[in-house]
């Protein structure tokens, strides 16, 4: 580290390099953290669904099982111990204006904190105040919406794609208050739908059909690419469609330059694709436990050297390598299936939800900066020592 | 605390941890065998990397389907994890997988049977959660939201185990209160006792202590005595005594056959003194004291040199040897130590009766208090005493004589000592009579010699044919004549016991009709199966009975009266591991057939007995592989029928033999799915016999409706 600071002082090597490698060497150790945990929202219930505002990096907006959603600040740690994020406000289940049943979705509105959408089981897609917590706006759809997503990177249009039961993918416009578009192609229920990253018009779903399909939303025909796990060399030719799994699609994933998109599928894969090709990479990432109905919500880490995804497996969470496909760590602190985890690019923190009703902080584990800071501290002494105790073995001297 | 420098697993280590386990787990019972757990802990203590494989194999005994196997395997668990911190991180890890095999979270995968054993393991994993999440909770953090999880999602209510043990607890502390003050009332109670008792008991002590310092002085004492003999005529009989000579002590004693029941009458028949060994001494010197002891021998003692001469001894300047036997050695009990004996029986019978017991019952009072320790001390001291006490006066036959003097207050020895009826004459048998020459022994001082005891009386002891005036003996006596006739007479008894030994056989019919065997009476079969009158022409029928009876009647079984030798080879079979046969049969080995000469390494010698085993072995594998049976074929029908043919029976014997024998202890989960009802509902669901019976029943109502209803249009089809 040291030497990354002499080098970036003198001006020898790039300024990102710096960063670059203390942003991988903090995600490579990421870990459960012992001492900050999030505090425990009972709107919640069951953890479906997290987002992470991008305008300051600093709100956590979640959506549970009972229909209730909280946000909590990533910022503000208060109390002298710094141990907790704080609920500042929360959507009770009871509240009239709540979802009636589970919310699947949520979404910070990109470009201002000041408004957030959810979607849930109960048909509806909310459009909400973030300061008079009340929907702004509300559609109802004929099916479950799976899920809804805007684009971060529009600055043309201010579209939001919803993928429901039905197979039609229907594309709501903010400022018209109602859906501008549907777009036809898939033959089963729509479980995600994402936009590209680097282009605001392109938009991809996966579907329990099977299949993953590229949209152009300027183009009025149909899906400009069908993803084929195969890329065109299907052993047997009787099978004429593409299908990118041989599951259900429920996971999606734009790379943050919107290069490459990833996919995850009920037959236990990953696939990692080429968005401009529409060509299956290859990446083997082995056998990734995924048996879920829904969406699932895998997210890809920023500005380190090899990306990393992050992806659900089962009551773990799995850290993988994007291009090599190498795993890099599983996070065990998960009982159930974990629901979706999103990354925080600022602090390299890792924030999962699950079945358990729990919303877990994953910190890079910072070499015992915190157990020195609270040695110091002498009120926490006593809870210091009984902690060392508590990890010590105790093979008692009667056993001999 | 276990390093870590150890850094490769010792093979042998792990096999013994596996064994450790296996034997744990598979034990079936509820509790962990302590030394094995410390066995196990002592390896895992020697680094991080033991107790990692501990953990993997704990885990995958884990998933043994048998809640047995679980439930000791979560006690290895639970100590194993209160000691490590790399067994706690290890565990935690995988926490969600620990829970769904032990708590059962998963309603896929539901506890193993049998029942009840799987609901307490699931309720001691709780507890143990409980803990460990109090224990450690602070430094695992999976630990913490797994107890939230099972908290929150899984409605486990930890509180009310919390309170649950807490109200154990509470319980068995007031129980062990309780306890306590009972305790402590009967302590307060033996103290009590014992502050009463002690000085009771120590007077008793000593009474008994002076009663057989009396009664039996110890050696140092005799010579002192000697001088003031008159103040030792309290032991009587046996009292020590010295010719006038004074060159031996001697010490006089009673055997067993000094007693006499009829001793009032002896006093004519002093003069058979010679009798060898068992003599009876008086001194002439001490006369004054011996009328002290002995009324009966007053008349005698006027005269002593006539005494003397009584004895067979010309004058009193002899020295006498006298062997005393020292295992027969009884105290007489005389009209002058009859008081000391009185309170030497009642004390020791108090002591016996009361104080020992009651020294038991405080010694267990007080250790169980524990407390008051020279007070046990001394309890214990005072008892040993006491016993030491009781012991010797028992073993010295002081009390027993005593004990027979007031038999109806001993009920407890009426069974061993009873008391000879007064004018008790023993049957003499015939040829013992004449022994009593032999025996005659005088007795002249017993008053009270009626009052013996059984044990006395032996078959030897034949002197009381003396006072018979009906025996030989005291017609001798009578007449004067002694012992010339002592050999013959004993070698008569001898041969007149041998006659007696020889047995009486009865004989049968075939040697009583040696002569004319055709006489012999056939045995008469009454046929007695009614009680209705009958002609007397019936009884005939005894003429029919079949030769068969009458072989019966005539043959005679003579026991074999060789001797048993005892077999002095063995099969010396090579077995399969190397060492020979060692069973030692007379003609054939239970396992390995005739047994035939064979060599060192266990190769039969002779050439026979070769070609003989390879005929055996030939016949062995064809038995085996026997063509018409298709293992593979049976095993399919088999499978189809559902029946137990016995195609397995023969192959794989061994290996379920061994399986059966590994889980034993453990209860046999399949068993309890082995219900009657389920074995009816095979039989009777089965489908072949479905069919059968519908078919059957379905038959019977077409023949009823055809019967019937033949002619009519509906039913004339079937």
């Amino acid at each position: 580290m040291l030497k990354f600071l002499t080098s970036r002082e003198s001006g020898s090597s790039d300024p990102s390099l710096l960063r670059r490698a203390e942003v991988t060497r903090r995600i490579y150790s990421l870990e459960l953290s012992k001492h900050r945990d999030i505090e425990k929202s009972n709107a919640l219930g069951v953890v479906n669904a997290l987002d992470i505002d991008s305008i300051e990096n600093r709100y956590l907006l979640s959506g549970g099982g009972n229909g209730g959603i909280a946000i909590h600040d990533l910022e503000d740690l208060p109390g002298e111990d710094k141990l907790r994020y704080r609920q500042i406000c929360h959507i009770p289940n009871s509240s009239i204006n709540a979802h009636k049943r589970s919310v699947e979705t949520v979404q910070w509105y990109p470009l201002d904190t000041g408004l957030f959408t959810t979607s849930g089981t109960d048909k509806e897609l909310k459009v909400w105040d973030t300061n008079k917590l009340l929907p702004a706006d509300s559609y109802s759809f004929e099916g479950i919406i799976y899920s809804h997503h805007m684009s971060p990177v529009s600055t043309k249009h201010s579209l939001i794609a919803v993928g429901c039961e039905k197979s039609t993918i229907k594309l709501i416009d903010l400022r018209a208050g109602s859906y501008s578009q549907m777009l036809k192609g898939h033959k089963s229920a729509v479980l995600c739908v994402k936009w590209s990253t680097r282009d605001e018009f392109i938009l991809a779903s996966g579907s329990s059909d099977n299949g993953v399909l590229l949209w152009d939303i300027r183009k009025a025909k149909g899906s400009i690419m069908s993803l084929d796990q195969h890329n065109g060399e299907a052993a047997s030719a009787h099978n004429k469609v593409k299908t990118a799994h041989n599951g259900r699609v429920n996971g999606l994933c734009f790379t943050d330059d919107g290069l490459h998109l990833v996919t995850f599928g009920t037959d236990n894969r990953l696939r990692l694709w080429n968005t401009n090709t529409g060509k299956n990479s290859l990446v083997n990432y082995g056998s990734i436990s995924n048996d879920g109905r829904k969406s699932l919500g895998i997210s890809v880490t920023t500005g380190n050297c090899p990306d990393v995804i992050m992806v659900p497996d089962d009551s773990n969470l799995m850290l993988f390598n994007l291009h090599e496909g190498t795993r890099i760590k599983i996070l065990r602190g998960h009982y159930n299936q974990v629901n979706c985890c999103v990354y925080h690019c600022d602090k390299q923190e890792l924030y999962s939800g699950g079945n358990d009703r729990n919303i877990l902080v994953w910190l890079p584990s910072t070499d015992d900066v915190y157990e020195n800071c609270i040695k110091i501290n002498s009120k926490e002494k006593s809870n210091f020592t009984s902690r060392i105790a508590a990890t010590t073995d105790t093979w008692s001297d009667e056993d001999d | 605390m276990a390093s870590t420098s150890a850094s490769c697993l010792d093979h042998n280590l792990c096999e013994e941890m596996s064994e450790y386990i296996e034997k744990i787990t598979l034990s079936g019972q509820k509790t962990v065998d302590e030394s094995l757990m410390k066995k196990l802990k002592k390896i895992c203590r020697i680094s991080d990397i033991y107790v990692k494989h501990a953990y993997h194999l704990l885990m995958s005994t884990l998933e043994k389907d048998h809640a047995e196997i679980r439930l000791s395997c979560f006690k290895i668990i639970d100590e194993l994890f209160n000691r490590s911190h790399c067994f706690r991180d290890l565990l935690v890890s995988e926490f969600q997988t620990f829970l769904e095999l032990t708590v059962g979270i998963n309603h896929d995968l539901p506890l193993p049977a049998p029942i009840a054993i799987s609901r307490t393991l699931r309720a001691e994993t709780l507890k143990s959660i409980q803990q460990w999440f109090e224990k450690f909770g602070e430094a695992y953090k999976k630990l913490v939201l797994g107890y939230n999880f099972l908290k929150s999602c899984k409605m486990v209510d930890f509180n009310d185990i919390r309170n649950r043990t807490l109200a154990e607890r509470r319980r068995e502390e007031e129980i062990e209160r309780k306890k306590r003050i009972v305790l402590n009332q009967k302590l307060d109670k033996v103290l009590k006792e014992m502050t009463d008792m002690v000085p009771e008991i120590e007077t008793c002590i000593t009474e008994i202590e002076n009663c057989l310092n009396l009664l039996v002085p110890k050696p140092d004492d005799f010579f002192i005595l000697n001088e003031g003999d008159t103040d030792n005529d309290d032991y009587i009989n046996h009292s020590a005594l010295q010719l006038n000579s004074s060159v031996i002590e001697t010490e006089r004693m009673c055997t067993n056959n000094s007693e006499d029941p009829s001793g009032s009458k002896n006093s004519e028949t002093n003069d058979n003194m010679p009798n060898e060994s068992q003599v009876e001494d008086q001194s002439g010197e001490n006369s004054d004291a011996d009328s002290d002891n002995d009324s009966d021998m007053e008349p005698n003692l006027n005269d002593q040199t006539a005494f003397v001469s009584d004895f067979g001894l010309g004058t009193r300047k002899y020295n006498l040897d006298i062997k005393i036997s020292s295992d027969n050695f009884v105290i007489q009990e005389t009209e002058d130590n009859k008081d000391i004996f009185r309170t030497l029986h009642d004390s020791v019978q108090l002591a016996r009766k009361k104080y020992l017991l009651k020294f038991t019952k405080w010694l267990e009072i007080l250790t169980k208090a524990g407390e008051n320790d020279d007070k046990v001390k001394h309890l214990v001291d005072l008892k040993s005493k006491l016993k030491t006490l009781v012991d010797k006066s028992v073993e010295m036959k002081l009390t027993k004589e005593a004990v027979a003097i007031e038999s109806d207050e001993d009920e407890d020895s009426e069974f061993e000592e009873v008391p000879e009826k007064e004018g008790y004459e023993a049957e003499v048998p015939l040829y013992l009579l004449t022994a009593t020459e032999m025996g005659l022994k005088e007795d002249p001082k017993k008053k009270r010699g009626r009052k013996r005891t059984v044990k006395d009386w032996t078959m030897g002891n034949t002197s009381t044919s003396t006072d018979d005036p009906t025996s030989r003996a005291a017609n001798l006596h009578k007449l004067g004549i002694t012992d010339e006739h002592n050999q013959p007479s004993t070698s008569k008894t001898k041969h007149s016991k041998s006659q007696n030994s020889i047995p009486i056989v009865p004989f049968g019919p075939d040697i009583e009709c040696w002569e004319n065997q055709d006489k012999i009476e056939k045995p008469m079969v009454l046929k007695n199966d009614s009680s209705i009158w009958r002609p007397a022409e019936f009884e005939i029928e005894k003429d029919s009975a079949s030769k068969h009876d009458v072989k019966a009647l005539t043959t005679r079984t003579f026991h074999y009266p060789g001797k048993f030798v005892p077999v002095s080879w063995s099969c010396r079979t090579p077995l399969p591991n190397g060492s020979l046969c060692q069973r030692m049969d007379r003609e054939k080995c239970p396992f390995h057939g005739k047994i035939i000469g064979r060599d060192k390494t266990g190769q039969p010698t002779s050439e026979n007995d070769v070609e003989l085993k390879i005929k055996e072995q030939l016949l062995k594998t064809e038995g085996k592989m026997a063509d018409w049976r298709d293992h593979e074929l049976e095993k399919d029908i088999e499978g189809a029928l559902g029946i137990d043919l016995g195609s397995s029976s023969s192959k794989g014997k061994g290996k379920g033999k061994k399986k059966n024998k590994k889980y034993e202890n453990l209860t046999d989960v399949k068993e309890i799915k082995n219900t009657s009802r389920n074995r009816l509902e095979k039989k009777v669901f089965n489908r072949t016999a479905m069919k059968r019976v519908t078919s059957r029943l379905d038959a019977a109502d077409y023949k009823r409706i055809r019967d019937k209803f033949g002619n009519q249009f509906n039913y004339a089809h079937k």
